[in-house]
Parts: C-alpha cells; sequence; structure tokens
C-alpha cells in the first residue's frame, strides 16, 4: 500500500498547458471530415467516456487502475457517496444502478471551462462537452484526465490518513471566481488552471465529465435520443459574420429543431456571446421557434449554472478582461403549442 | 444518332403517367396514348404543355388527387398545372437546386426539397397578382416561401405520409430519414437511423400508412415505423444480385469506379416505389438491369424479394395502376427502347406488357449523336474523405 501510494505520487498527472493545443476557431462544418458517430443513440458505448459511472462486470478483465481505484476508493467512495447526495452511483459501487444518460451537452465546448465548473456542481449527472476541433477536444480529453488522476491522488492521501485534504466547498468557490474577475488581470502570472480542483476533493471527482470530436450539426441525433437531455449550452459560439455564412450559425432554425428533438419538454437552452449581433440573431429565431420560451432574468438568478455559463469558460474570462459585454439568453423547452391538447410544459 | 432516353417517370393516382427526357415531358394515358406534351408534333390530339424557365426536368409529381401536376428543372424553375386542360397555376423560382417535390395531402402546397437541405412550401393556389408582386423582395417575379424545415446535408427526397396524422419524411446524404410533423414540421417527430450511406428514396403507401421503405447508397433497402423512427426490417441487395455482377449483367464502368470508394460491385438504389394495387414496393437499382419486388405483409414486414430481368440498367420507375413502367438507363450498344413495362402475369409474377410497352415507346423523341451518360449516384452521394489518403483533415481547412 506504502509503495503504491509512492508511486501515485511520482505519477501525479500533469495538466496539459493550452498553448501546445491551440486551433484557429474557424472550421466549415459543411464540408465531409472523418467523425466517429454511432449508428444511433442506444449503439453508443458510453463507458469509455463515464469508466466510473458504469458497471464493470464480474470477471470481466476491466484495466488495472480502474480495478485498483475501486478497492482503494471505497472508504473514500462512501464519504464521496456521501457528499454527493443519495442515488449516484458511486466509484467502485456495486449498486445495481441501471445505464446512466448524459443529460447535458456543451456544444461547442472549446477547452472545457463550463464543463469543469459544472461538474462539481451536479456530481449525479452526466454531461459531453463537443469540439469539432481535434486540437482542442485533445487538451480537454488530457484535461478531465489529469483532474480525474489528480482526484484519484488525493482520495488516496485521504485514505492514508492525511488529514489536510479537504472537500471543496463548490459555492464558494465559484462567488470567490466572481469576485477575481473584478481584480485587476495580471499578464505575468503563469496559466491558471483555473475552476479545476487540483488540491481539494470535488464532488463527483470529475468522473462525470467527458468530451467528444463531432459536428454538431449533422450527428446530434446519432448520439441523443429524443428528450434526452435537460441542459444545452451554447457558450460564445462562432458568429460567422457573413451573410453567405449565416447557415453554418449554430443557432438556425434548422438546429434549434433538432435542440428542441434531444431536449426534453422543461428542460433548457443556455446561450451566451459577446457579439451583440449574434445576440439579436439568437434571440430573434429563438423567439421565432414555437418550442422555446424565453426564460425571464428573475427566474434566471436562483439557476446555479448561470454563474458558470457567464464566468467560467476561456472566451467569458477574456471577455470579463477586455471589460466587454456579455449577453445572456435562456429559453425552456416547451410542449408544441400546435398540438391540440398538449400537456402542459413540466417543471424544469 | 440514338434517342434521348427517358430519366424520370411519375404516376399518378388517376390512370396518368409523366415521362421526362431533358427538357420535355408527356402525358400518358393508361392505354400508352400521349394526351398531352410539351414538346411539339407529338400527338395530334396531345394538349400541349407550356413550359417555364429552362434547364431539364430534375423532379416531378402528381397531387394525390391527380388534379395537379409539378415539374422542377435543374435551373430551379418549378411550374404547377392542372391536369384537366395543362393550364399552368403557378410558376416559382427556387432559392436553391432542387433534387425533389412532392404535393402535401390536400394538395394546397407543393413541398421542394432543395440541396441546401431546406424544404420550402410553394401553396398551389395561382397567386393574386398584385400580393404577389408587392411581397417579392428583389421586384422580380419569384416570391419568397417559408422554409418547412432544414437538414445540414443535401436533401435527396422527400415524402408525406398517409393517414389522418400526416408527416413529412425527409432523407440526406448524412444516412438519415428524418420524420417531421406536418405542418408543424419544426417539431422532429423521429428520426430514422440506420443506413450507411446516403439515403436516395423514401416512399410511402396508402395500403400501410404506418411504415415507409427507404432506398440508399448502401445497398439495402429499409422499413421503418413512421411514428417511432424504429428499423423494422432490413433487405440486403448484395444477397439477392451479386449474381448479376458475376453474370456479367451489371453495367460496371469508369464512372462506378470513379465513386471514391473501395469495391467495384455498388448496389446503389435510384427509387423505391410503393405499388398500391399490388400492395409491394417496387425498387430499382444502379447499372443492374433488374426490377426487385418486396411484396408486402400485414407483420409489418417485406417478404422475400423477387426479382424481374429487364433488358437494360434502369434509370427510374414508377407504378400506374397494376402496371410498372421502368425507363431504361443510356446505355451505348443498348436496345432503342425507351421504356418497358410490367403487369402481373398469371404466375403471380411480372411479366412484360408488349400493349403499354409498345405504345410507349412509340413517343417521339429526340435524336442526338452521343446519348449523355449519367454519372453514377455514388460520385455526388458519397463522402469526400474517402479517396484522400491518411484522412487526417480535422477540418482545419477554409472558412
Amino acid at each position: 500500500m506504502a509503495a503504491e501510494s509512492e508511486q501515485g505520487q511520482e505519477q501525479q498527472p500533469k495538466l496539459p498547458q493550452k498553448r501546445y493545443f491551440r486551433q484557429r476557431a474557424h472550421v466549415n462544418v459543411f464540408s465531409d471530415m472523418a467523425f466517429e458517430y454511432p449508428e444511433r443513440p442506444s449503439a453508443q458505448d458510453w463507458s469509455t467516456h463515464y469508466p466510473a459511472y458504469f458497471r464493470v462486470q464480474a470477471g470481466q478483465a476491466g484495466d488495472a487502475k480502474r480495478q485498483a481505484s475501486a478497492e482503494d476508493g471505497d472508504t473514500a467512495g462512501r464519504e464521496a457517496q456521501a457528499k454527493r447526495g443519495p442515488g449516484a452511483a458511486g466509484i467502485g459501487s456495486d449498486a445495481d444502478a441501471p445505464a446512466a444518460k448524459v443529460e447535458f451537452a456543451d456544444i461547442g465546448c472549446g477547452y472545457g471551462g463550463l464543463l469543469v465548473a459544472l461538474a462539481p456542481l451536479y456530481p449525479n449527472t452526466l454531461m459531453v462537452g463537443m469540439e469539432i476541433r481535434t486540437k482542442v477536444v485533445n487538451y480537454l480529453q488530457k484535461r478531465i484526465e489529469a483532474l480525474r488522476g489528480l482526484q484519484h491522488g488525493l482520495l488516496q492521501r485521504q485514505n492514508g490518513g492525511d488529514t489536510s485534504v479537504e472537500w471543496v466547498d463548490v459555492r464558494a468557490k465559484l462567488r470567490q471566481e466572481i469576485a477575481d474577475l473584478a481584480a485587476p488581470h495580471d499578464p505575468s502570472a503563469p496559466e491558471l488552471h483555473d475552476n479545476g480542483e487540483t488540491e481539494r476533493l470535488a464532488p463527483g471527482h470529475y468522473e462525470n465529465i467527458a468530451s467528444m470530436r463531432i459536428n454538431c450539426q449533422k450527428y446530434l441525433p446519432n448520439f441523443f435520443e429524443k428528450g434526452q437531455l435537460s441542459k444545452i449550452f451554447i457558450l460564445f459560439a462562432d458568429p460567422h459574420f457573413k451573410r453567405r455564412k449565416h447557415k453554418a450559425r449554430i443557432v438556425s432554425a434548422t438546429m434549434l429543431a433538432e435542440y428542441a428533438y434531444i431536449l426534453r419538454p422543461g428542460g433548457v437552452l443556455y446561450t451566451i456571446t459577446d457579439v451583440k449581433d449574434l445576440y439579436d440573431w439568437n434571440v430573434r429565431h429563438l423567439d421565432a421557434f414555437p418550442l422555446f420560451e424565453r426564460i425571464a432574468d428573475a427566474e434566471l438568478e436562483t439557476d446555479p449554472a448561470v454563474p458558470c455559463v457567464v464566468n467560467s469558460t476561456e472566451e467569458g474570462k477574456k471577455v470579463a478582461r477586455n471589460k466587454g459585454s456579455k449577453y445572456l439568453a435562456c429559453y425552456r423547452r416547451i410542449e408544441d403549442p400546435a398540438e391540440a391538447g398538449a400537456a402542459p410544459t413540466p417543471a424544469a | 444518332m440514338a434517342r434521348l432516353p427517358i430519366s424520370l417517370v411519375e404516376a399518378s393516382p388517376t390512370g396518368l403517367v409523366a415521362l421526362a427526357s431533358d427538357a420535355d415531358f408527356h402525358i400518358a394515358d393508361r392505354t400508352g396514348k400521349v394526351v398531352a406534351s410539351t414538346a411539339d408534333g407529338v400527338a395530334s390530339s396531345a394538349v400541349h404543355i407550356g413550359k417555364h424557365g429552362t434547364g431539364a426536368i430534375r423532379a416531378a409529381a402528381f397531387s394525390r388527387d391527380g388534379a395537379l401536376f409539378a415539374a422542377c428543372t435543374t435551373e430551379k424553375a418549378v411550374t404547377i398545372y392542372r391536369t384537366d386542360d395543362w393550364s399552368v397555376v403557378r410558376t416559382h423560382e427556387a432559392e436553391k437546386r432542387t433534387n425533389a417535390i412532392a404535393f402535401d395531402p390536400s394538395g394546397a402546397f407543393l413541398l421542394t426539397a432543395d440541396k441546401f437541405g431546406d424544404v420550402h412550401r410553394i401553396p398551389t393556389a395561382a397567386p393574386a397578382p398584385s400580393a404577389e408582386v408587392a411581397m417579392a423582395e428583389d421586384g422580380g417575379a419569384k416570391a419568397k416561401t417559408e422554409p418547412l424545415l432544414g437538414h445540414v446535408s443535401i436533401l435527396c427526397d422527400v415524402a408525406v405520409s398517409y393517414g389522418p396524422r400526416p408527416f413529412v419524411l425527409t432523407c440526406d446524404r448524412d444516412e438519415k430519414l428524418r420524420v417531421s410533423r406536418y405542418p408543424n414540421a419544426y417539431n422532429i417527430q423521429a428520426f430514422g437511423l440506420g443506413h450507411k450511406e446516403f439515403v436516395t428514396s423514401v416512399a410511402t403507401a396508402q395500403f400501410a400508412p404506418d411504415i415507409a421503405v427507404t432506398g440508399a447508397g448502401d445497398g439495402t433497402v429499409r422499413l421503418w415505423d413512421i411514428a417511432s423512427g424504429r428499423l423494422l426490417q432490413t433487405v440486403e441487395l448484395e444477397g439477392i444480385l451479386s449474381k448479376y455482377y458475376a453474370d456479367g449483367r451489371a453495367v460496371c464502368d469508369k464512372s462506378t469506379r470513379e465513386d471514391r470508394t473501395a469495391g467495384a460491385e455498388r448496389y446503389g438504389v435510384l427509387r423505391v416505389r410503393a405499388a398500391e394495387d399490388l400492395r409491394q414496393f417496387v425498387v430499382v437499382v444502379e447499372r443492374i438491369p433488374v426490377v426487385v419486388i418486396l411484396p408486402f405483409s400485414e407483420g409489418p414486414g417485406l417478404d422475400s424479394a423477387r426479382v424481374v430481368d429487364i433488358a437494360s440498367p434502369p434509370a427510374d420507375v414508377a407504378v400506374l395502376g397494376d402496371r410498372v413502367i421502368v425507363a431504361y438507363a443510356p446505355a451505348a450498344p443498348g436496345p432503342s427502347d425507351l421504356v418497358v413495362v410490367l403487369s402481373p402475369s398469371s404466375s403471380g409474377s411480372l411479366a412484360v406488357d408488349e400493349t403499354l410497352g409498345g405504345a410507349l415507346n412509340a413517343l417521339p423523341t429526340a435524336e442526338v449523336d452521343v446519348v449523355p451518360q449519367a454519372p453514377s449516384i455514388f460520385v455526388w452521394g458519397g463522402k469526400a474523405y474517402l479517396d484522400r489518403p491518411g484522412n487526417e483533415d480535422d477540418g482545419d481547412g477554409g472558412d
């Protein structure tokens, strides 16, 4: 055991550095590119993205690291379970849980700021980030692996009796980050791996977030069943300024029908941008789309996801540093008003 | 010199068949008599049909009650005619190249599916002159139509289901069949997922209003439950048609090989049609000289395929009553027949109907020096990245 923890410390996972994974923002979504996508949602094996949330069959050869964490983390797992709340299929849990389904999707997730911020707020919820740029997806996959590895290391230390290992108070941290945004930016400060817990335990241990390379404009129905998602995030999307490129915009009448299809009635679509024209475009299209209804600002104040949407992404922080404006527009997926005798929209 | 071939066949439920050849089309009745045509000198009694716009006929459709007919050209000209006197009800210039058209159940609208991925709705009533011109954006004769729904892909076909609650079915180059409510098509009912390549044709049937049948570049015909999108059955054409390649009767030439895929044997479905009177689905496959019959049975299911040999590979097929009309694809050393007509024989299969076939083959058509070869559907349907060596395209190029 002691040898193992020594070895674990030597192999402390390193967070990847963004500067090695930069890629220009613009991609032609209409060109043919080789993507991996399942024939239909039931064919997708999500267990490779969220190994901790899918049971390993007894007698099946799992990978050594995963089995080790299942054994070692049992005590910590139970404590973590308590922190996460009831009903969570925890790490190493033998509970006969039904296959978990992804419920949040971040469309154009970039470097993963939103996912990393949301993960500990909703530890029982599986979230996926979708990004079309190869280098950026590679970065995010490494980032998530590293965060999970660091959490595993912290759990081991806590198990080994290290009382300095604490759980993060997620809400307090978020409040601090928002306050920090108002402080002047120090350009000489080392690149911070903001909103990712490297020193403290986070509920969910980042096992509930994953990223994929996918062209969302073509393949969403391959991954998600009708009404599967409860939240869709579209943050700081490519504005595609030129008129002839407007069809490539991620919010369009065409795509709204697909978002409405994969989002359950009562689910929420979050959009934010610093480009006023794009905000106007989004609002115009969403207001005109019969299956979405604007959520008033007052209602958004109680939604814990909103501060993450506004502040947690690299783009969001950049805009704040440059004293830009951010335009938030959130919509609820409602039942089709055209269908006679439509059921009232369920609560979010 | 060779005859200009028929590229498109479309049948009405009221006993008329349209045969299109380049920029012209002819309308014949059940006996093969030409009752109307856009070409001159076809038959003394034939009504002359006025043509609008330029370009070859790309798609055609009859309304469900047979009262209207629409034709769309490669140059985006859409014309809607009354079938009693062949007067023009309405003309329309589509925004983008249109690949398929279909009337909605009442005939009040014509749905057009374009290569940009959008379905538009054109009202079929004659436009009120002042109102339409006032609405036109750039002062031209075209009026803006409402986009009904969109895919982010090239649309290959559009159809409307039968039954009390109609759905519009659209299929695209990215293997998808989409089922949307109608007229509230922003509300996606289901996706039919399963095809592995571009879906070329979707057919609905009055005798089986809950199901739809599609054909695709992946060499399969699939049966779907419309309301759920569930795949009910897959028919692999290779199993029944591979012997045509072995026997050398399947035409596999240079243009087929340029379809960017490894194998030379391809089974690209050109068209699936419901044969209402026969309770069957009829399928024609590019380059293979057959008609595939799939009888429908309650279940729902498609029974074992019956394959009927024809003299030459097909270009299109339509079902007029209990007659299956196949237009021949241009084939260099081919027969001089334009079409072949099959009718149910006493043995339960289909046999050549010389009467109707003979009448239709007597259609006066233009003579050309060289018959243009139609490119394989795999040329536009296949994914572009498949022929690039080391396909590590991360989409970083181009805006």
